[in-house]
């Protein structure tokens, strides 16, 4: 890990002729104002839109004929991916900085971005695993920070102004930077790169988030158009710095993170009650979820098995399910480092949680030391409360 | 490519065709088995054979009762998954090179002695109809899709759901499972180990695994008809899903030419699947009549598909939105600029470079070779294939193969 001019940086040799580069500006959907929800995704997509003097498709066709480039906004930052082959990327670096430096705040490219947000809002609307994912954050949140999810409303995407943007625009690096690079030529990149971060005058000021408030019970929402059920539920944990967080992927392995676990076997291979079933921890800076996904013809019935599996499932697991779950996430982590885009974005995500990188060998060596009472020590934290939403067919 | 992704290949002098692929930085493997039988091959009155099939795979062998496979694959740290497609039907494994023989244990034991009875059957049928409900009935790509399928082909098997219908699906019965569960043998599969394993060590491996194999014969391919249809169909669907939505498909002909067939996986970059893909671009962001654009070819053993989707942005019609889709097509072809063209190329470039990287996708790309083009070392060459390809001859083939004389159109209409 390096500091090099305000930023975090993990940088990540990788033979294989591509580099990937990732840049996390802390803040996210958590600091979008009231009313102006969808902000820092619409902040996502303007970085998309060019620089000063060299904006809209120019910019686009210009970066895409170097490499790919993709931005999102999360709950509590904001990413930038470039992804190129190594004798392109250092271009593709020079025009992203341009971007951060003075991004084009035009009225053309600001509609464009509104559209695209609008846009993915009505194709999340019309497919029902995402429509109840989009909803899950207000009902499980309300009015916390997080209590919106981070593509906000059309009506509030329709309301920010181009004042809203450049105010969020100057203020994208008060919050740090984390970069993960991963490129056959890791040192030539973080070269380049230490010029530039001396000119954006990175700040960090701490994102003061309150701790949330953990709701439980259930919320049935009734859509036309469906003919089944989608149900989210989660569970809530401590902060992921907080946790031992090679134990929390074995954990989630053995309740519904492999074909093996709890979940799966229980309510899919016993009782053949839906397709797919999965848990996922889902990190936030004060708050982790442990998020449950599926879809079936018989609600009441899968319900009723994932409440006893949330109340199980706080007496910790079994030894032969630790064993089982371990050894599945020690074999199958490599898997994670396949991809050069995807490991930039795991080292940025990490530094920005606080947790540490290492090499491969390091992280296996952690997940190795994990003992089933560390596991125990995860169920105690899991919160006794847990809340359902359900996407119901309409009876009307 | 495979010198610059220091990769070594080798087909194993076995008579099916079983290929070892080497590279050597992660302590990962893949072993993908895939048949060259797919749901085309489904009896008349029993679609979704192959498909159920696929699941009754993971249902317990003589060795290995039902979770087995799955939990000893994950004990060692690995995953598998299954696909079903017209023309073929895949089964892979990811997992910790160290974990080699016990993984072609697991694989010999279902290919060999599969446990296939009737509360199985049930249970699992209960499984595959949620998947329908789920990626069909409440899913608007997946329902026109198969929409798509009926009135593209008039009585090719291709016109079937590869998932069945729910009629047929419910019909399907231990017998006609086995039936088709004998020709899972080393004739009818492509065989691929892909990862942290020495080559000769790796065909030897694979030797003894075709060995322990039981033969059960070569499944005869049956000769299907192809109807000639030529011109515009369209069809519109009514259900209450939301937004309206836009799907096409153009016949193209089976993978042969490769110019046409590189063509085709260029198209999707220069019309949806970059972000400034003009068409999507167009409709989404400018036009804003679509919420949503995307493209991809699905390339077939005897004739392929180019599928073009698009969902309504609220208060647009389907119809307009197909018709403004068409119109920007067409228009593309006439105007497509030297820029675009080499984006597209870039892109598609970078895009089976990082296949590279990952060795459940390497193994896919070399059984996808030899399924259609009877080389495993296809899409080694294709990189440097698409270097050469130039924008005149690209923009002909669309003209002659994207053509109106074979579209198939399907408009949902959300009620």
């Amino acid at each position: 890990m390096y500091e090099i001019n305000g930023a975090i940086i993990e940088a990540w040799k990788k033979s294989g002729g591509i580099s990937s580069i990732s840049f996390l500006f802390p803040g996210g959907s958590a600091i979008d104002p009231e009313g102006r929800e969808g902000l820092s995704r619409l902040v996502s997509e303007m970085i998309l839109g060019g620089y000063e003097g060299f904006s809209g498709e120019k910019f686009l066709r210009r970066v895409e004929g170097l490499g790919e480039v993709n931005s999102l906004a999360d709950f509590d930052f904001i990413m930038v991916n470039l992804v190129a082959e190594n004798e392109n990327v250092l271009e593709l670096i020079e025009l992203i900085f341009r971007v951060f430096y003075s991004p084009a705040i035009e009225p053309e490219e600001i509609e464009r971005a509104k559209k695209k947000i609008i846009g993915d809002l009505n194709a999340i609307s019309n497919s029902p695993s995402e429509f109840a994912e989009y909803l899950l954050p207000f009902y499980v949140f309300r009015d916390h920070p997080y209590g919106h999810h981070p593509l906000g409303k059309e009506e509030s995407i329709e309301s920010i102004s181009k004042d809203d943007l450049e105010k969020y625009f100057n203020s994208l690096t008060e919050r740090g930077l984390y970069i993960g690079i991963v490129s056959p030529e890791p040192d030539e990149i973080l070269l380049h790169i230490e010029k530039h971060l001396e000119n954006l005058k990175l700040q960090h000021k701490k994102l003061n988030l309150p701790a949330p408030y953990y709701r439980r019970g259930m919320e049935i929402i009734y859509k036309e158009g469906i003919s089944q059920s989608y149900v989210e539920s989660v569970g809530y944990l401590p902060p992921v710095y907080l946790l031992n967080e090679p134990a929390l992927l074995i954990f989630n392995a053995a309740y519904g993170g492999s074909f093996t676990s709890r979940l799966v076997q229980k309510i899919r291979v016993e009782n053949g009650l839906t397709y797919s079933i999965h848990s996922m921890p889902e990190w936030r800076k004060v708050v982790t979820l442990l998020r449950v996904s599926t879809s079936t013809l018989e609600e009441n019935r899968v319900i009723e098995l994932l409440e006893e599996e949330w109340e199980r499932v706080q007496r910790g697991i079994t030894e032969s399910e630790f064993e089982r779950a371990k050894e599945y996430v020690l074999g199958s982590f490599p898997i994670k480092f396949e991809g050069a885009e995807n490991v930039s974005f795991f080292l940025a995500r990490r530094l920005y949680y606080g947790l540490e990188n290492g090499t491969v060998y390091e992280f296996i060596e952690r997940l190795r030391k994990v003992e089933l009472k560390d596991i125990e020590k995860i169920a105690l934290k899991l919160s006794r409360e847990h809340f359902t939403l359900v996407l119901s067919p309409s009876t009307s | 490519m495979l010198k610059e992704e220091n990769l070594k290949l080798r087909v194993c002098d076995i008579p099916s065709k079983f290929i070892a692929l080497e590279k050597r930085d992660l302590p990962l493997l893949s072993l993908l088995i895939l048949f060259k039988i797919g749901a085309v091959n489904d009896p008349s009155g029993k679609s979704g054979l192959a498909h159920f099939l696929e699941h009754m795979m993971f249902n317990g062998s003589e060795k290995f009762p039902a979770g087995e496979f799955d939990r000893i694959l994950e004990s060692a740290g690995g995953y598998s998954n299954a696909f079903t497609a017209y023309d073929y039907t895949g089964y892979y494994e990811v997992f910790p090179s160290s974990k080699l023989e016990k993984v072609l244990e697991l694989e010999l034991d279902r290919l060999n002695n599969l446990i296939i009875e009737e509360e199985i059957l049930e249970k699992e049928k209960k499984v595959v109809l949620e998947e329908r409900k789920l990626t069909v009935e409440n899913d608007s790509k997946g329902l026109l899709e198969e929409t798509l399928g009926y009135i593209s082909f008039f009585n090719h098997p291709y016109r079937r759901p590869i998932i069945g219908t729910n009629q047929e699906l419910k019909r399907i019965t231990v017998w006609d499972l086995k039936d088709l569960y004998r020709f899972y043998s080393p004739e009818n599969a492509v065989v691929v180990l892909a990862g942290d394993v020495e080559l000769d060590y790796a065909c030897k491996k694979l030797e003894r695994f075709a060995q322990l194999w039981g033969n059960k014969g070569r499944f005869s391919k049956w000769d299907f008809e192809m109807e000639d249809m030529q011109g515009r169909r369209t069809a519109i669907v009514k259900k209450s899903m939301g937004l309206d939505a836009y799907m096409a498909a153009f016949k193209t002909p089976a993978p042969g030419n490769i110019e046409e067939f590189i063509s085709l996986l260029l198209l999707p970059y220069i019309i949806s699947e970059t972000l400034s893909a003009r068409i999507r671009r167009v409709l989404v962001e400018e036009k804003r009549i679509a919420s949503q654009f995307e493209s991809w070819y699905d390339p077939r053993v005897e004739i392929s598909l180019f599928y073009l989707y698009a969902e309504a942005s609220k208060g647009v019609t389907g119809e307009r939105l197909g018709e403004e889709l068409i119109k920007e097509l067409n228009f593309l072809k006439e105007s497509l600029e030297d820029e675009e063209f080499e984006i597209a190329r870039t892109r598609f470039i970078l895009d089976e470079r990082l296949k590279c990287q990952r060795v459940e996708e390497l193994a896919e790309l070399i059984a996808l070779g030899e399924i259609f083009w009877n080389d495993p070392y296809f899409y080694f060459s294709l990189l440097d294939r698409v270097k050469k390809l130039d924008k005149l001859r690209f923009l002909e083939t669309i003209n002659a193969v994207v053509c109106e004389d074979n579209l198939s159109e399907v408009i949902l209409k959300n009620v």
